[in-house]
């Protein structure tokens, strides 16, 4: 065999690929085979549990809803006693409920099926009550699109993951998460929520590639540098993410300025 | 809909508008490709469909939205492999490569470029698996020795070995016919 023959070869192997893959192209339905693989892929991630959380994307950082249980005050009793979910409420049911209720800011109803005081919920790390951190969110644009939550078998604690989108500080860009709600009896016993923020731009290693986060603390740094310790905790003259201040006044702040700071972006 | 560029540039886009973009501009290459490695065009749809809808729920997942084509690249071949790899087992009679020259008239192609066509895609057809997935990447994707061997997690040098025997063998396929 020599090198012109492969070379002949070559190209003729080529020609016939490229034919018989251009007939088959011919026919293919690229117009109306995406809603298809949308539909099996959302059928697929509703009858699938998943086994691992987020925690296996390198770039995401867990942020964990804690939900203070056994040994807290007021388990269990005088107001939560009184909202007993209904027994015919599924696990899917009731974690579906408490996302709702997240997404609408509503602390007293997010708290309607948890074994645990109101004042005994947290989202974010450091703040003084669900109520609290949940006002912060809703005054810094972070907006949770809850989707489906799917799992809730087991015969007497399940937990039930729930996937749903999210937006920050006003941000057309979605990122992606899930919360694993874990029900027993009727009532949720814990919660913990992953979330990738490496698509917001706001990773807490240093992730400052991306536009979202860095451009609006940029932005906040120069246009309202004296008001950037009333709004996020122990930060030096260029914000960083560590903590968001929870006060009032912080909340007013925040509202304030991602609306100045998305008018300043239009 | 954004396009791929700009969907691979702003990772931070939505998922539905990146898959949907890289569907757009990849599906009939990849439908191209899959019916190459599992001769039938109705399963190449499938294998396709299959890879996107992986990419979909995989989405948040990905380290890397760039690897994104990597992905669906290697989902079809491994979508074709499998599928051979049943089919050969349900029933060997039922490989056939597509298409099986549908379209063409006789007044378009004389026979004996025609006969040859044909002799060259069963030859090709009858190379062991491996061999074929590289000359398929090599000769249809216009894939790079490394990006063969990243496709299929090989070696390079394993990508060089199957290149070389399948087209020794399909050299000695078509002598042997004339």
């Amino acid at each position: 065999m020599t090198d012109s023959s492969i070379t002949e070869l070559e190209r003729r192997v080529t020609d016939l690929l490229q034919h018989d893959a251009e007939v088959a192209m011919s026919s293919a339905d690229t117009e109306t085979r995406y809603d298809d693989v949308v539909a099996s892929a959302e059928l697929s991630l509703r009858h699938r549990r998943i086994a691992s959380s987020l925690g296996a994307v390198a770039v995401a950082v867990a942020v964990v809803i804690l939900l203070l249980l056994g040994g807290v005050p007021g388990v269990h009793s005088n107001k939560a006693v009184d909202q007993l979910p209904a027994r015919d409420r599924t696990p899917v049911r009731i974690a579906t409920d408490f996302v709702d209720a997240l997404a609408a800011y509503d602390a007293a109803k997010a708290a309607h099926d948890v074994g645990v005081r109101e004042d005994h919920l947290f989202i974010w790390p450091g703040e003084p009550s669900l109520r609290e951190g949940l006002a912060w969110a809703e005054a810094a644009r972070f907006t949770i699109m809850p989707k489906d939550c799917i799992g809730g078998n087991g015969p007497i604690e399940t937990t039930v993951k729930c996937y749903f989108e999210w937006r920050f500080l006003a941000s057309d860009h979605r990122g992606g998460g899930e919360i694993s709600v874990r029900v027993r009896d009727g009532r949720i016993e814990g919660a913990e929520t992953s979330m990738d923020w490496h698509w917001a731009g706001l990773r807490r290693d240093a992730g400052t590639d991306l536009p979202m986060w860095p451009s609006f603390v940029s932005w906040l740094g120069r246009a309202h540098p004296g008001d950037v310790p009333a709004m996020i905790v122990h930060d030096g003259p260029t914000p960083t993410f560590q903590t968001p201040a929870y006060t009032d006044q912080s909340v007013a702040l925040w509202d304030r300025y991602v609306d100045e700071w998305v008018a300043s972006h239009q | 809909m954004p396009e791929v560029s700009e969907v691979v540039d702003r990772p931070w886009t939505g998922r539905s508008d990146a898959v949907a973009s890289l569907f757009r501009t990849h599906h009939r290459r990849l439908v191209g490709l899959a019916s190459l490695l599992c001769d039938d065009r109705a399963t190449a749809e499938d294998i396709v469909q299959e890879a996107f809808a992986g990419l979909y729920r995989r989405w948040w997942r990905l380290r890397d939205p760039h690897s994104s084509v990597s992905y669906l690249n290697r989902a079809v071949v491994n979508g074709g492999r499998n599928h051979l790899t049943r089919g050969r087992r349900a029933d060997a009679s039922m490989l056939r490569m597509v298409p099986q020259a549908e379209g063409r008239s006789s007044a378009e192609h004389d026979v004996l470029a025609q006969d040859e066509a044909d002799r060259l895609r069963q030859a090709i057809r009858a190379l062991p698996q491996r061999q074929r997935q590289v000359l398929v990447l090599r000769y249809y994707l216009d894939q790079s020795e490394a990006e063969i061997a990243d496709t299929l997690k090989v070696s390079r040098g394993s990508v060089k070995r199957h290149a070389s025997r399948a087209l020794a063998t399909l050299a000695r396929s078509m002598e042997v016919a004339r």
